[in-house]
């Protein structure tokens, strides 16, 4: 039981890095990402493709957190030009570029069969690990969205052209999210990486970037510890399932699909009937008396 | 180079077929329809079914229709459960929502048929064309698009329901002030699109293999013929398609080595489907340079 | 002085400014008026930096004004409204106030992570100013409403308190009075006689022509894209040419 709570966890907390890598970039800023996932697995190969290499973890550490907001960037470039439904599909191609590139590439990033990557044996080490990570992205990500920063992206969201308006350039900002936002999702990816012992290209699919949209979706846009909720929810169905498919005894692949299926049901039904998620985007209010 | 033209012609239809839909979604209601990728694999299932279940075993052309129309009420289902209540929402919502649609549909059709592959039992004979081989399938596909779309064409061009269509496409808000039935001309749209992709899904299906994970194969590809074609351009979806195809096959084909350096080299194979990709996000970045700072007006 | 000389712009085949040129001087209100379609709002965008002009100079001072870039001609000095108010909806009514303060040093990445304490001083002054302004418009008490819940004339004046957080030499104002009952019209008149009185730059475009007749040292009318007249509001009640253009007639006829 204690090792069912302790993996939880874990992934919980990789998952939840990921929820706020998403946050900051679409809930505060009205980026619409279909790529998340590429971030996710740059970090992931950085430390694989490192340890493959011989070197020491934090270097593929270093250059996994290096890479990821220089293709930041490259993405990004192309926002300033497009409207928001073509810029999805940019990200949506880079990560697929991301994912056969992997893959026709095996000397370097061992192909469709994947990389080994030094595993932490200790659970309760990778979970103190996992949490350290996350806490340092939350403390990051509230205090974005606590800040005058943080309301200049809302501002980008509502409305870019008052953003101009008022004198700021919308580009710079959605230029400076998405270099944070990929970082955090490197750095769970490198975490990811050293916790699963295993890097390969089915665990970065386009379906586990529409995993965090429903995180998202379902804990609240815009509200940092909403999404970490929503990831909780979303991993503890995911593993509650696969303790009910050993019980029920029906096959493992079954209950996986209807799972997903929940997902995009989930992520619908929000959608419908409560767009500002289970815990809402908070209002912040001024008190006059402090200043 | 028939061959060459021959594979691309057979490709361009089978992923014609499924784009024009894309793009006739978004010409009327403006946002990118992930979920109608799943219409295709819908379709490639609902055939099988119809053609393999004991007792049923249509014929596969009947169990074609059968499927297509099923799948075109099922767009319509999902059109009245989700999309008409999201009318007011942004495209980069609708968007996201129709990622949900999609995933949904995906897993219930896996969970229900299973991840492996099946295959369709159609006789086919090979023909010889100069240097050219290709099959009696091949000539079916590219026939069965040609059909089809110059019925699309046909119907959108000189009949009033398909004008009705088109100018709900212009200029929605006149067009319904001007007595043009906007709701149900939607729901036309969906038939019209879910059937179309259910064929073509079929057709790929039919051609190569059928599993769940034909989605991924198939999305990029679609996207890019539509985003070459411009994403409310319906034609303009069958010409990407055509423009998309001719690039990956010549691409492999030509023989750049001997061009440049005398010895023969070809890219390898394996690039043929960076070429979907980068032609998507090409086209993309070099088409909106215009269109979109005036959107943004 | 604000002055744009000789604006060309068209769209495609139409031709929405011709040859356009009016200017405006620090301490006068500057009305720009004209039936619809006449190039008003398209004018106050070529100023303003949404629209590129085909051809003509924008300055201040005697300085160029960036083209084409909004958040440069805002820093220039330069702030406007729009005709349906541009807000962030679901923020509050005193965030979107903070929002217009320029050059928050909050809103740098580095001085965020690393001079917390200067991103505080920072942020207290501004607020402090955004209570007095939010209290001299009259909203003082909707400081923790969502923008989204006010009525539409107390929106505008929102959208006058957050251009005047940053302290602007000149102000476009695009139809302040559209659509906003009669009290809250005599609000905005009086906010800018202080203005102007101040020695600020105000270019208004109304409909209202109380307001125009109140408010204005000096009128430009344009029709069809083009300047057809100028003058004090009094002179331009009598000329022919203006009452022409509103009664449906070509200017030139």
């Amino acid at each position: 039981m204690l090792d069912f709570a302790v993996y939880s966890i874990t992934i919980i907390a990789v998952w939840s890095i990921l929820a706020l890598s998403l946050n900051i970039q679409f809930g505060m800023t009205g980026l619409v990402n279909f790529g998340q996932i590429l971030p996710f697995a740059l970090g992931a190969y950085a430390a694989g493709i490192a340890a493959s290499l011989g070197y020491p973890w934090w270097i593929g550490a270093l250059a996994g957190l290096i890479a990821a907001p220089l293709i930041a960037l490259l993405v990004i470039m192309p926002a300033q030009r497009l409207a928001q439904d073509y810029w999805a599909l940019i990200t949506l191609g880079a990560a697929e570029i991301f994912r056969l590139t992997v893959l026709n590439t095996p000397a370097l990033t061992g192909g469709a069969d994947g990389l080994i990557v030094p595993r932490i044996i200790d659970p309760v080490l990778a979970m103190t690990v996992a949490v350290a990570v996350l806490i340092v992205t939350f403390l990051l990500a509230q205090r974005i969205s606590s800040s005058p920063y943080g309301r200049m992206l809302r501002v980008v969201r509502e409305d870019e052209i008052l953003a101009s308006t008022l004198g700021r350039s919308p580009i710079r900002y959605q230029a400076s999210v998405s270099v944070i936002a990929w970082m955090m999702a490197a750095a769970a990816g490198v975490t990811y990486a050293h916790i699963t012992g295993y890097v390969a290209p089915s665990s970065f699919t386009v379906t586990e970037t529409f995993i965090i949209w429903t995180a998202v979706i379902l804990g609240g846009p815009g509200r940092n510890i909403g999404v970490i909720f929503g990831a909780a929810i979303i991993q503890l169905l995911g593993v509650s399932s696969r303790f009910i498919a050993q019980w029920i005894d029906l096959p493992p692949d079954l209950i996986a699909n209807l799972r997903l299926a929940s997902f995009g049901l989930v992520l619908v039904l929000m959608f419908l009937y409560r767009p500002q998620g289970l815990i809402p985007e908070a209002k912040q209010v001024h008190d006059a008396e402090r200043d | 180079m028939i061959q060459v033209l021959v594979n691309s012609v057979v490709y361009a239809s089978e992923i014609a077929i499924i784009a024009v839909g894309v793009s006739l979604c978004y010409s009327i209601l403006r946002f990118a329809n992930f979920a109608h990728i799943q219409f295709a694999v819908v379709g490639g299932y609902l055939t099988y079914s119809f053609a393999t279940i004991p007792g049923l075993a249509l014929p596969l052309p009947l169990a074609m229709l059968a499927s297509a129309v099923m799948t075109g009420l099922m767009a319509i289902l999902i059109d009245i459960l989700v999309f008409s209540r999201l009318r007011n929402t942004s495209a980069e919502g609708k968007m996201i929502v129709s990622w949900g649609v999609a995933l949904f549909i995906r897993s219930i059709v896996a969970a229900i048929y299973g991840g492996s592959a099946r295959v369709f039992d159609v006789p086919s004979s090979t023909i010889v064309v100069g240097d050219a081989v290709f099959t009696t399938l091949d000539v079916i596909i590219a026939c069965a698009t040609l059909v089809l779309m110059v019925a699309l064409h046909l119907f959108l061009y000189r009949t009033r329901i398909g004008s009705g269509l088109r100018a709900l496409a212009s200029n929605q808000e006149l067009a319904v002030t001007r007595g043009i039935p906007g709701d149900r001309l939607i729901r036309l749209m969906w038939f019209l699109s879910g059937s179309l992709a259910a064929i073509g899904g079929s057709l790929i299906a039919i051609q190569t293999r059928l599993q769940p994970s034909m989605d991924l194969v198939i999305m990029l590809p679609i996207f890019a013929a539509v985003t070459i074609g411009g994403l409310s351009n319906v034609f303009g979806a069958v010409v990407g398609a055509l423009i998309l195809s001719l690039a990956q096959n010549f691409l492999i084909w030509i023989d750049f080595g001997t061009l440049f350096f005398g010895d023969p080299w070809h890219i390898p194979t394996k690039f043929r489907d960076y070429v979907a990709v980068l032609a998507l996000v090409l086209v993309l970045l070099l088409r909106s340079r215009s269109s979109a700072a005036a959107a943004k007006r | 002085m604000l002055s744009a000389t000789d604006i060309t712009l068209s769209f495609g085949g139409f031709m929405a400014l011709r040859g356009v040129t009016i200017e405006a001087k620090p301490g006068t209100v500057t009305g720009l008026i004209g039936p619809n379609g006449s190039g008003k709002s398209t004018l106050l965008n070529v100023i303003g930096g949404v629209y590129v002009p085909d051809s003509g100079e924008l300055t201040l001072g005697n300085l160029p004004l960036p083209i084409g870039r909004p958040d440069k001609v805002a820093q220039a000095g330069i702030g406007r409204t729009f005709q349906v108010p541009r807000l962030a909806h679901r923020l509050t009514v005193f965030q979107n106030m903070l929002a217009g303060e320029r050059d928050h040093c909050g809103e740098r990445i580095a001085d965020l992570l690393l001079r917390p304490g200067k991103v505080k001083a920072q942020e207290k002054q501004a607020s402090k100013r955004a209570t007095a302004m939010l209290e001299r418009l009259g909203l003082g008490h909707k400081a923790n409403d969502y923008a989204g819940s006010l009525s539409g004339g107390q929106q505008k004046l929102l959208t006058m308190g957050m251009l005047l957080m940053s302290d602007p030499a000149a102000l476009l104002l695009d139809e302040p009075a559209a659509g906003v009952n009669p009290v809250l019209i005599e609000q905005q008149v009086a906010l800018l006689k202080a203005l102007r009185d101040e020695g600020r730059i105000i270019i208004l475009i109304e409909h209202n022509m109380e307001m125009i007749a109140n408010v204005c040292d000096h009128v430009f009318v344009l029709d069809g894209g083009q300047v057809i007249a100028e003058g004090t509001p009094a002179e331009i009640r009598g000329n022919e040419t203006v009452i022409r253009s509103y009664l449906g007639q070509p200017a030139n006829s």
